[in-house]
C-alpha cells in the first residue's frame, strides 16, 4: 500500500504531519556545518531541511537521551520520590533505511518477553518513523547492501528519479495513522516495489568467528585505536549504558541516571579488586565488532547488529576500517 | 506463587518487582525488611531480609544504598520465607550495605539469572567447590539439597580459603557434616603458622580423592583462577565438561540483558548466566 505525493507538495505534507507533535529531521547546524536530527520550531525551519548526506548524529538519542533520569531519591530516608516517565509524541523524519533497521535492533532488545525496558517502551510507543529512501547512497562509506536490511518504518519517501512525484510506503498500521492527517491532500494511492539498495562497498563476509586470533586485528587497532569512544557514540545500534547515582551537595536528594556506555573504555568490563576483562585495545576493538557481527545474530537471528551505516568508519579518528580490515582478511592478504 | 503484576505466573514475571508491589517499574528497586544481621567469619556479613519470592540457588540481587549505587549480591539460602544475602565489603555500595541494622530496609531488584538447575541434578551424586565467597551461592544448594536430600547421592563439598577467619557458615556446616547431610573437605591456603588443620588449595583434595565422574555433577564458585585450577584437577578423575556447572563474575548494571556490560562473548552474565555449564562458555574468549 502506498501514495503518490507530488514533489511540489511536500513541504505541505511535512507542514500536516507536524501539526500537534514534535517533528524531528535531518538539518544543516549553522554553527558546525554538520547535518543532524533537530527538533523543528516551525513551519519555516522546513527550508533547513538536508538530505544531501547521512545525519552525522543518529536518531538514538530520542529512543534513550544521552543522560536520563531513571528516578529520584531522597538519601536521608532511603526513599524514591519521582519515578514518572514522561514521553512526548514524536515523528522522526529523514531516517535512512540503515537507521531505521537499528531501530529494529533496539527493539528487540528493550522491549523482549523477559524484561521491557519501561523507559525506552514509553519513547518508542510515541515514536513514529518516517523514512527518507536513498536512490543513491549518501556516503562512500555505505555499505548496508551487505547487511541484510529489513523494510521496518511506518511511512517511508522515495523520490522517485525521473518522475514528478514522491512515492509514500507505508509500513505498519501507525503509517497509517499517521496517513490520515495529509487526508485533505486526497493523494493517489498507488503501488510499488521499495528497491533494495546499492552501496559501493561491502562485507565481504559476516562469518568472522574463524578470524577470531587473525594477528591483523592486533597489528591495525592495538597502534591505532584511541579508545576515543567515537564510533560507539555516533552508531544507532551501540546502546549500551551505565547507571550511576548523583547526589546533590546537599547529601540529601539526587537521581539514579543511565548514560551512555561505550565498550571501548576500559572502564567497561572493571569488577570489584580491580580486574578488567578486556584490558587492551584490541580485545575491547575485537568485542565490538564481533558482538555486531557475530553475536547478536547468534541471540536474535540472522540480522547483524550492524547496519551498515559507515559512521563508525567515518567518524574514526585514526581511519580504522572494519570492513576494510573483514574484506582482507577474507582475501587472505 | 502468581505474579500480581500481570497475572501470570510465567517463570519470567517472578520477580520481587511484581510479586510484592504489583508493576514496578525495571529499574525500580523494592524495600524489604532486614530480619537479621551477623558476623560470617572475619570478612563476611550476613543479612537476612524478609522477602517471599520464588529463586534458584546461584541467583542474585541488585542491592541498592541510594546514593551510592546497585551492586549484584548473590542469594545464599533456599526458604520461601527469607533471603539470606552474603556480603563481602571491597566495593562502595557493599560497605555501604553492612552498615545497615536489622529493621532497617533494603532496596532490591531482583532475583536475576540463571541458577543452578537442581532438578537436572537429581537422582545424581554431587561435588561443590568453592573458594572464599564463592562458598555463599553454594549454601543456597546446600540448602535446596537439605529439603530434598533423598533425591541426591552422596554428596562431597570441598571448601577453600585464604585463612581459617575467612570461613563462613561454621555452625551450619558442623551440623551438615554431624548429620552426615554433606561430607566436608576443607583446605585454607594462606594460614596462620600455629594452624593445625588441612592446608593448601582445594585442587590437591579434589584430587586425592578419587571420586569416579559416574553419576556426578560438579558446581563450582569462586575467583576465575581457582575454578580453572579446579576444573584440572576433575579432569585428572576423569570429569566431562558437561558435568561441571561454574558460576561467573561480571561488572554488572542493569541485570536484565540491556546494558551490555556482562558479556561474555555472546551471552550475558546476568540473564543467560551467571551460572553456566563448562561446555558452553569455555570457548568464549572475552
Ligand atoms: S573511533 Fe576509532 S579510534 Fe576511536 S574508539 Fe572507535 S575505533 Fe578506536
Ligand atoms: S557499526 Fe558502524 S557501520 Fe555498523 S551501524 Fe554502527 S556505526 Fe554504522
Ligand atoms: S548487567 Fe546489563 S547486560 Fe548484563
Amino acid at each position: 500500500m502506498g501514495y503518490l505525493l507530488p514533489k511540489s507538495k511536500l513541504n505541505t505534507f511535512l507542514e500536516l504531519l507536524m501539526h500537534g507533535s514534535s517533528f524531528i529531521a535531518p538539518v544543516r547546524r549553522k554553527k558546525d556545518d554538520v547535518v543532524v536530527f533537530e527538533e523543528l520550531e516551525g513551519k519555516t525551519d522546513l527550508t533547513r531541511l538536508d538530505f544531501t548526506t547521512n545525519p552525522q548524529f543518529t536518531a538514538k538519542k530520542f529512543f534513550m537521551p544521552a543522560y536520563e533520569p531513571l528516578f529520584t531519591y531522597n538519601m536521608k530516608n532511603q526513599k524514591l520520590t519521582d519515578k514518572k516517565i514522561t514521553a512526548r509524541q514524536r515523528i522522526l523524519f529523514g531516517l535512512r533505511l540503515c537507521d531505521l533497521n537499528a531501530v529494529k535492533i533496539q527493539d528487540q532488545l528493550f522491549i523482549n518477553p523477559q524484561f521491557t525496558d519501561d523507559h525506552y517502551q514509553a519513547a518508542r510507543e510515541n515514536i513514529f518513523l518516517v523514512g527518507w529512501y536513498c536512490n543513491t547512497p549518501p556516503s562512500k562509506f555505505c555499505f548496508c547492501e551487505s547487511m541484510n536490511l529489513t523494510h521496518y518504518y511506518d511511512l517511508m519517501l522515495r523520490d522517485l528519479p525521473g518522475k514528478k512525484d514522491i512515492y509514500i510506503d507505508v509500513g505498519s498500521p501507525k503509517g497509517e495513522i499517521l496517513m490520515r492527517k495529509a487526508m485533505k491532500l486526497k493523494l493517489k494511492e498507488h503501488h510499488e516495489h521499495v528497491p533494495k539498495i546499492r552501496t559501493p562497498k561491502k562485507l565481504k563476509t559476516h562469518d568472522i568467528r574463524k578470524y577470531f586470533d587473525h594477528p591483523k586485528w592486533q597489528k591495525t587497532t592495538e597502534s591505532k585505536c584511541l579508545s576515543c569512544q567515537r564510533c560507539t557514540t555516533m552508531c544507532p545500534t551501540c546502546m549500551c549504558f551505565d547507571i550511576y547515582d548523583k547526589t546533590q551537595t546537599d547529601l540529601e536528594h539526587g537521581t539514579r541516571e543511565r548514560t551512555w556506555d561505550s565498550c571501548h573504555s576500559k572502564q567497561f568490563t572493571r569488577v570489584a579488586g580491580d580486574h578488567y576483562f578486556r584490558p587492551d585495545r584490541t580485545a575491547r576493538f575485537k568485542h565490538r565488532i564481533y558482538h555486531k557481527i557475530v553475536y547478536y545474530p547468534e541471540i536474535f537471528g540472522q540480522v547483524p547488529m550492524c547496519t551498515g551505516c559507515g559512521r563508525c568508519i567515518e567518524q574514526c579518528p585514526t581511519q580504522i576500517d572494519f570492513v576494510e580490515l573483514i574484506n582482507e582478511m577474507e582475501d587472505g592478504k | 506463587m502468581s505474579c500480581k503484576g500481570c497475572g501470570s505466573s510465567c517463570k519470567c514475571h517472578n520477580h520481587l518487582q511484581h510479586v510484592e508491589k504489583g508493576k514496578v517499574l525495571l529499574y525500580e528497586p523494592v524495600k524489604v525488611k532486614i530480619l537479621k544481621k551477623q558476623k560470617l567469619g572475619d570478612r563476611h556479613t550476613l543479612l537476612r531480609v524478609e522477602a517471599r519470592v520464588d529463586h534458584d540457588p546461584g541467583q542474585f540481587f541488585q542491592v541498592t544504598v541510594l546514593g551510592f549505587g546497585e551492586a549484584p549480591i548473590s542469594i545464599a539460602s533456599w526458604s520461601k520465607d527469607y533471603i539470606d544475602l552474603v556480603v563481602n565489603p571491597v566495593g562502595t555500595v557493599t560497605k555501604e550495605v553492612i552498615r545497615k541494622k536489622p529493621g532497617d530496609y533494603l532496596l532490591l531488584r531482583g532475583p536475576f539469572g540463571y541458577g543452578y538447575p537442581m532438578h537436572y541434578f537429581y537422582n545424581n551424586s554431587l561435588i561443590l567447590v568453592g573458594g572464599g565467597c564463592g562458598v555463599a551461592p553454594l549454601k543456597g544448594v546446600m540448602d535446596y539439597i537439605a529439603k530434598h536430600r533423598q533425591h541426591f547421592g552422596e554428596i562431597h563439598c570441598f571448601f577453600g580459603y585464604r585463612n581459617p577467619g575467612d570461613s563462613i557458615f561454621d555452625k551450619e556446616m558442623a551440623k551438615w557434616e554431624k548429620d552426615g547431610t554433606f561430607t566436608f573437605h576443607y583446605a585454607f591456603s594462606h594460614p596462620p603458622k600455629s594452624f593445625k588443620g588441612p592446608t593448601g588449595f582445594v585442587t590437591k583434595y579434589i584430587e586425592e580423592s578419587g571420586l569416579s565422574n559416574h553419576r556426578r555433577a560438579v558446581m563450582i564458585c569462586g575467583p576465575t583462577p581457582m575454578m580453572l585450577a579446579a576444573i584440572k584437577s576433575l579432569e585428572t578423575l576423569g570429569f566431562n565438561d558437561d558435568q561441571v556447572w561454574i558460576s561467573h563474575e561480571r561488572h554488572m548494571k542493569c541485570a536484565t540483558g540491556m546494558c551490555g556490560h556482562c558479556m561474555i562473548e555472546g551471552k550475558y552474565t546476568c540473564k543467560d548466566g551467571p551460572v553456566f555449564r563448562w561446555d558452553w562458555i569455555k570457548e568464549a574468549k572475552g
